[in-house]
């Protein structure tokens, strides 16, 4: 069964290459009802039958590629499905304008949703390298799609970004090779010790995948790709393909080197992201234009994730198990509401033709349900209740509570109000009546992809028991460990 | 039937919400009927509950949110208090606000949100616990925010972002109060659900500076909705949203759901017994009694007749702290019928200076020379209110103060009496002078601007009719007050059950 | 008979006394000349009733009504029947005065119908008040009549009328405020211990401000709150200035029936006769006494300055209410005589209200009228001010007697003949008075 989610997508991409025009828009309907229909299949395999190691190939760690199957991984392939065939609908009439686009745009889509599912179940460091590439390069390509030249500027330091981080993450990885002879997750996670070594290549590896995850100070890159390409590209980058790097980062600290890391350490990670809410969010206040908005409010957003390390290492074992939960929940409700987020105000941007905020009046009339989308998106990144956002800054605050490092309390609670500070510029200008200039109908198929997205994001604030109930199924649980 | 019916509720006015957004603009009769029909069977499903919680029923939905924290829909006795005001005055500004806003732009983006934020007031009455409390409260934030920008203009954008600097500060706040009450306080989440006589009493003396604390943060949160000097700036600000959302701010839905907040905080969280003891009433106290004065004081520096309503709204909500603060059953229902007096009696002033904007253009006080001869009805419906404000009898006003004077006394507070008093006189300060001007002034010039003729009536109907209705209610509700079915033998029912042992 | 005694028992209080509001609803602008006549009906009933219950030996009337404001309960009260009837007889004579204007054609002014219906609510509250048994309806009444009466003081609109309804609006204020707080604050004392106080009644206040332990302050605070509508020296100022610019018939019954109701909010809820054994109160009851002195003289010395007739009867009522107060404060002090200058005060209460009302209608008849017809009424109008006065066989003699004979046993020093000089105050009053009458 697991292998499947590696094929569907893989043969996608290559049918799509491969087939003419109109023949590649037919077949990617059948493949994303075969794509979410696996995921939900594998997802309930695993509830019932419990994890599932699965060596491709038979051939067993450390040598062969073999693939976990646990309740976070079917969680995130879960999320992975759902995001990108949405994004895909919404893609399908979006890319009606831009023909030349669209006919790179299907195949890289498949290799991305290949490589993130390779991500999600990788069960050795080197699988997970050859995912992250992958990734990126697919990444890239969709980000340079327009090929105008802002657009390949980001792209080109996008490419620059992705390459270095990959090239520190590998060189992590030789160096755990070097000394312990394997890259299998469960094996190095016994085996690896607190010394110098292992600190070094997971300090390599750490680098690298901030880097790719645009943690702060290492974001610069991520605006102006997030925010120059294609909005479903956009939706698809923010909502996934940075949570791949930052799903190993987690993967690296709590499971792989959780016997390696520091408290310190950790409470380092936690200023990085702190910054990351502080700076994002302070420079999506500032822009002008809508979109670099959205993508600063990643940035933002990543700040969070960031929390789980100083939150879940070096604690009590309730305060671990509280991050994580909440962690979990952000990842899933940051990315359906920033996809969502994204293909509402592409919408926007297509109706008005600009994106700038300032002029943004009369958008409410004819763009309702966008504007909406928007809205309920909004809720949740400010972690309002009722949405996933709130129940995981929820589960977030209870955990600083309760290991009593109330420094992350305040940043988080300070974190909401600058996330609702830039979101309500936009809400503030939509209520202007007049319009400046002529403002489109759109597709009502790109209003309501986008509002299904944001729904899925605020109805997780009553289903979080879900994904909650699928990450008990993990054997993954963070550690309570940790030298000081 | 006992457990869904308080989704009952909240799904009157939460679907209709949704379906008036559906809804294209143009279909303004199906927007109608949908909203009124609504209206009246959150009404009637009310009425229901309130006669089932009469007898002893119980009426509790549980779901759960997260591992050991429910989201809880539970009517008590207080709850309904408040479900049964905001559904009636629900009923009775929906039909002004469809008079108010005829021939307006953007009406079903309006009458959605307002519905969104009668379902969160609704949420607010029937949360069974702090968590749920802070959902509808944060809930309410947002569906009122579009209301108060709703014109669009420069300065309700301006107004808008004020409002939204307090109440998402305030939320944020009790966010971190509800947060540390949880994870300090209650690891099992039973401590935080709304029990008549309150939950915390069993705790140990060593926990009690941090409850103390909390109670604090708690306020703090809830307080700037409930207009507490000195969180009330956003008020007088919100004053340019149209005046049927200042009269829904007023008198339910913001300003009273952190009132009914802190009353909740002190009753139902604490236990009003063992918030004595730990000493935190007396400060509250205080603070609400300054809020009364200032209130007051600035209200009466105002020439706009909003303006001037909308001070007067943050001394008088004060009135529900200081009551929920006063040791002793009376003081108890003096506060609790008030958040029901103040709002109908503060409904009343708003339609009736809705109804001098619209009609004739008025806006400040000095142009209300003479209105009483021209809009007869309105002007005999804004003497009401505002008699009834200052406390005379025998309207509603008058009997939460009585209450509130005997409960301080109770309470062994006689220094409240002062404040009530000077409060009273302070209020006769702003409020006679407009009900002199309206009926004693004769009018000399042409009105500054006038909309709607004199027809059959002085004015529009639809404006004209609730504004009388909450006039009789805010009368009736001081002259039956001894009745069974009256809001002061309602309050005496919540009070009772809260000091019940 | 036994049709209208049945009618006695049967028809409520509130009846009576909700009437007049009830014309209230008929009064418009265009049809207010012709309905004249509503204000002499608007007392009818009451009078009626009243007649017929000491036409059958004053038996026990209570109304009960436990659903309306917080719990009603009205009586026709033995003790204060006189002035209720005084009070019931003057709005009628009132009104016919008001009557009579419109008929002729007089009353030019704008604002009529406003005018009658301030008229009818004060009539309300004033008659109804002195039925009222329980404190809520009894404070809601005297709100009524208080608030309602600013529409007769300002009713010309002239700058003066203006000015003294400023006066008179913010010393209502003042005085609704402290007679709130005492009220409430009393009304705790005599609600303790129940859970849901209604109204307590007004014959249980007393007791409840003696048992106190504030009693001194709450029975001061009630002192002054009824105070400034009795017309108290120090808070009396809204009087001389309101009288001379109210329409004739409406300081009729301001001076003659209105001021009376600060009284009866005297008798009926300061701790006095039996409550004020022991001496607590003595000091209050000294000030009472003191208040009233200053009252009763120093407003003869005002008022023989006053340029209009109607602002020297207003000094006048001042003066008068002094004496009453003085008596007050004397029955006060010696609880054992209460019994008897309560009686005194009643008989002096009535007595003032009546010849003080013709008075007054004598300034309008003399306005009105010329030549031999006004020198007839000026000669009638001797009457009247000479039983203010108080010569012998006239109701001011049979009036300050009884008081007089009361404190001849009292070890009361120079009270006596200080009381006795206040009939020389009266006497340059109603000098002036004839004097500026003549002049017109």
């Amino acid at each position: 069964m697991t292998p499947i989610l590696l094929i569907i997508p893989l043969a996608f991409a290559i049918l799509t290459l491969l087939l003419p025009r109109n023949w590649a828009r037919a077949t990617i309907i059948p493949g994303l009802v075969l794509q979410v229909g696996a995921a939900v299949l594998l997802c309930i395999q695993i509830y019932h039958d419990g994890p599932q190691d699965y060596a491709l190939g038979d051939w067993q760690a450390p040598l062969g590629i073999s693939l976990i199957a646990d309740g976070f991984s079917v969680t995130l392939l879960a999320l992975t499905s759902l995001v990108a065939a949405l994004c895909a609908v919404y893609a399908q009439y979006f890319l009606t304008r831009y023909p030349r686009e669209q006919r790179y745009f299907w195949p890289l889509f498949w290799f991305l949703l290949a490589a993130l599912n390779g991500i999600w179940l990788a069960g050795d460091l080197f699988n997970l390298y050859v995912g992250l590439e992958l990734l990126g390069l697919s990444a890239v390509g969709m980000v340079a799609l327009t090929a105008e030249k802002t657009t390949l500027k980001a792209a080109l330091d996008y490419l620059y970004a992705a390459l270095f981080g990959s090239l520190a993450y590998l060189a992590g990885v030789a160096l755990l090779y070097g000394a312990y002879g394997t890259l299998s997750i469960v094996q190095l996670s016994e085996m690896a010790a607190a010394n110098p070594t292992t600190q070094v290549a997971l300090g390599l590896m750490t680098v690298g995948l901030l880097l790719k995850t645009a943690i702060f100070p290492l974001h610069y890159w991520l605006p102006p790709a997030h925010g120059g390409a294609l909005a479903p590209v956009s939706a698809l980058l923010s909502a996934l393909v940075v949570k791949a790097s930052f799903y190993i980062l987690a993967l690296l600290w709590l499971d792989v080197g959780a016997l390696a890391v520091t408290v310190n350490a950790a409470q380092a990670m936690g200023f990085l992201g702190a910054g990351a809410i502080f700076w994002g969010s302070w420079q999506a206040f500032q822009t002008r234009q809508i979109k670099m908005l959205v993508a600063y409010s990643t940035v933002a957003q990543l700040g969070y994730l960031m929390l789980l390390f100083p939150l879940a290492i070096g604690v009590s074992e309730a305060a671990a198990h509280l991050a994580w939960q909440g962690t979990v929940l952000h990842l899933l409700a940051h990315a359906f509401a920033k996809a969502a987020m994204f293909l509402a105000v592409g919408t926007l941007v297509l109706a008005l033709g600009h994106g700038r905020i300032n002029d943004f009046g009369g958008v409410s009339q004819r763009n309702p349900v966008a504007l909406f989308a928007f809205g309920l998106s909004a809720v949740s990144l400010m972690g309002l209740p009722p949405s996933g956002g709130f129940n995981a800054k929820w589960l977030l605050l209870q955990s600083a509570i309760a290991s009593g490092q109330w420094h992350w309390f305040v940043v988080m609670v300070i974190g909401g109000l600058l996330t609702a500070a830039y979101v309500f510029r936009v809400f503030r200008v939509s209520f202007v009546q007049t319009a400046k200039h002529d403002i489109q109908e759109t597709h009502p198929a790109l209003q309501f992809s986008a509002l299904a997205l944001a729904l899925m994001a605020i109805g997780l604030g009553f289903a979080s028991e879900i994904p909650m109930s699928f990450m008990n199924l993990t054997d993954f649980t963070p550690s309570p460990g940790g030298s000081p | 039937m006992t457990t869904l019916l308080p989704v009952f509720v909240l799904a009157t006015s939460l679907i209709t919400a949704v379906l008036i957004f559906v809804l294209p603009e143009r279909h303004i009769r199906l927007r109608i009927g949908l909203n009124l029909t609504a209206a009246l069977l959150k009404i009637v499903l009310v009425a229901v509950m309130v006669a089932g919680i009469a007898n002893q029923v119980d009426y509790e939905f549980r779901y759960e949110l997260l591992p050991g924290i429910d989201l809880i829909l539970r009517a008590d006795a207080l709850s309904m208090l408040f479900a049964g005001l905001s559904s009636v005055l629900w009923l009775f500004t929906t039909v002004y606000a469809i008079g108010y806003l005829e021939g307006a732009p953007n009406r079903s983006r309006f009458f959605g949100f307002f519905s969104l934020c009668v379902a969160s007031t609704m949420g607010i009455a029937l949360a069974g616990n702090l968590f749920t409390f802070l959902i509808f409260f944060e809930l309410l934030t947002l569906s009122t925010y579009p209301l108060v920008v709703h014109r669009g203009t420069e300065e309700s954008l301006k107004a808008g972002r004020t409002y939204l600097q307090y109440t998402l500060g305030g939320g944020a706040v009790l966010l971190v109060g509800v947060a540390l009450m949880y994870g300090l306080v209650d690891q099992t989440g039973s401590m935080t659900e709304f029990a008549e006589t309150g939950t915390l009493a069993a705790i140990p003396s060593e926990q009690h500076f941090t409850l103390a604390v909390i109670f604090f943060v708690l306020i703090a949160g809830l307080g700037v909705k409930a207009a507490l000097v000195p969180l009330h700036g956003w008020l007088p600000i919100a004053m340019v949203a149209p005046a049927p959302v200042s009269a829904l701010l007023h008198a339910v839905a913001v300003v009273k759901a952190g009132a009914f907040g802190i009353v909740r905080v002190i009753y139902n969280i604490y236990g009003v017994e063992f918030a004595w003891q730990l000493g935190v009433l007396l400060p509250l106290a205080i603070l609400a009694s300054i809020t009364i004065i200032w209130g007051s004081l600035r209200a009466l520096q105002q020439v706009e007749v909003k303006k001037r309503l909308a001070y007067s709204t943050v001394s008088q909500v004060s009135y529900i702290a200081l009551g929920a603060c006063l040791f002793g059953p009376v003081g108890t229902i003096g506060g609790i019928v008030h958040l029901l007096h103040q709002g109908i009696m503060k409904v009343t002033l708003f339609f009736c200076a809705g109804n001098y904007a619209e009609t004739l253009g008025i806006h400040k006080i000095k142009d209300l020379d003479g209105a009483g001869a021209r809009m007869p009805l309105t002007s005999i419906a804004f003497t009401l209110g505002a008699f009834g404000m200052i406390g005379v009898p025998p309207l509603a006003g008058f009997i939460s103060k009585w209450y509130l004077g005997i409960g301080a006394l109770d309470a062994g507070m006689s220094w409240v009496i002062g404040v009530l008093i000077l409060s009273s006189m302070l209020n006769a300060g702003y409020f006679l002078p407009i009900v002199y001007r309206l009926w004693f002034k004769s009018r000399r010039e042409p009105w500054p601007d006038e909309h709607i003729p004199r027809g059959r009536f002085e004015t529009h109907g639809l404006l004209l009719w609730p504004t009388v209705a909450t006039a009789v209610f805010s009368l009736a509700a001081g002259l039956f007050a001894a009745h069974a079915w009256s809001p002061l033998s309602w309050s005496s029912l919540i009070a009772f059950r809260e000091y019940l042992p | 008979m036994t049709l209208l005694m049945y009618l006695l028992h049967q028809v409520p209080l509130p009846l009576l006394v909700i009437f007049p509001l009830v014309l209230v609803a008929f009064v418009h602008t265009n049809t207010v000349r012709r309905r004249g006549w509503m204000l002499i009906a608007a007392p009818i009933p009451m009078l009626l009733a009243l007649l017929l219950w000491y036409g059958y030996g004053q038996p026990e009337f209570v109304t009960e009504v436990p659903w309306l404001m917080l719990g009603l309960h009205w009586r026709i009260d033995p003790a204060l029947a006189p002035i209720l009837l005084m009070t019931t007889l003057l709005w009628t004579a009132a009104g016919t005065y008001v009557w009579q204007q419109l008929r002729s054609g007089g009353a030019e002014e704008p604002h009529i119908a406003r005018y009658l219906r301030c008229w009818l609510l004060t009539l309300t509250g004033n008659i109804g008040l002195l039925v009222a048994g329980d404190i809520a309806s009894f404070y809601t009444l005297f709100a009524l009549m208080t608030f309602a009466a600013f529409g007769l003081v300002i009713h010309t609109q002239t700058k003066n009328a203006l000015f003294a309804g400023k006066v008179y609006i913010v010393l209502a204020v003042v005085g609704e405020g402290l007679l709130l707080s005492g009220l409430i604050w009393g009304a705790a004392h005599a609600a303790a211990g129940e859970l849901t106080p209604t109204a307590p009644l007004l014959t249980h206040l007393p007791g409840a401000i003696a048992a106190s332990a504030q009693g001194v302050w709450i029975a001061l605070l009630l002192f002054l709150g009824f105070g400034v509508k009795a017309g108290l020296a120090g808070l009396h100022w809204w009087l001389p200035l309101a009288h001379p610019v109210a329409p004739t018939p409406a300081s009729a019954v301001l001076s003659g029936a209105m001021i009376k109701a600060g009284l009866v909010g005297w008798l009926l809820t300061l701790p006095l006769g039996e409550f004020a054994a022991g001496g607590n109160f003595a000091s209050i009851a000294s000030l009472a006494v003191i208040l009233g002195l200053v009252g009763a003289f120093g407003a003869a010395i005002m008022g023989v300055f006053a340029k209009k007739a109607k602002a020297v009867l207003a000094y006048s009522s001042v003066s008068q209410m002094g004496m009453i107060t003085v008596m007050l404060g004397t029955g006060w002090l010696y609880d054992a005589a209460w019994e008897a200058v309560f009686a005194a005060i009643v008989v002096f209460s009535v007595h003032h209200g009546f010849n003080k009302g013709v008075l007054f209608f004598g300034v309008g008849w003399v306005g009105a009228l010329s030549g031999r017809a006004a020198t007839l009424i000026l000669v009638l109008l001797l009457i009247p001010a000479l039983n203010l006065i108080g010569v012998p066989f006239s109701s001011g003699e049979y009036a300050k007697d009884l008081f007089k004979a009361v404190i001849a046993d009292l070890p009361v020093g120079l009270l006596y003949p200080i009381f006795s000089a206040g009939a020389l105050a009266t006497t340059a009053l109603m000098l002036r008075y004839f004097y500026l009458l003549r002049k017109t």
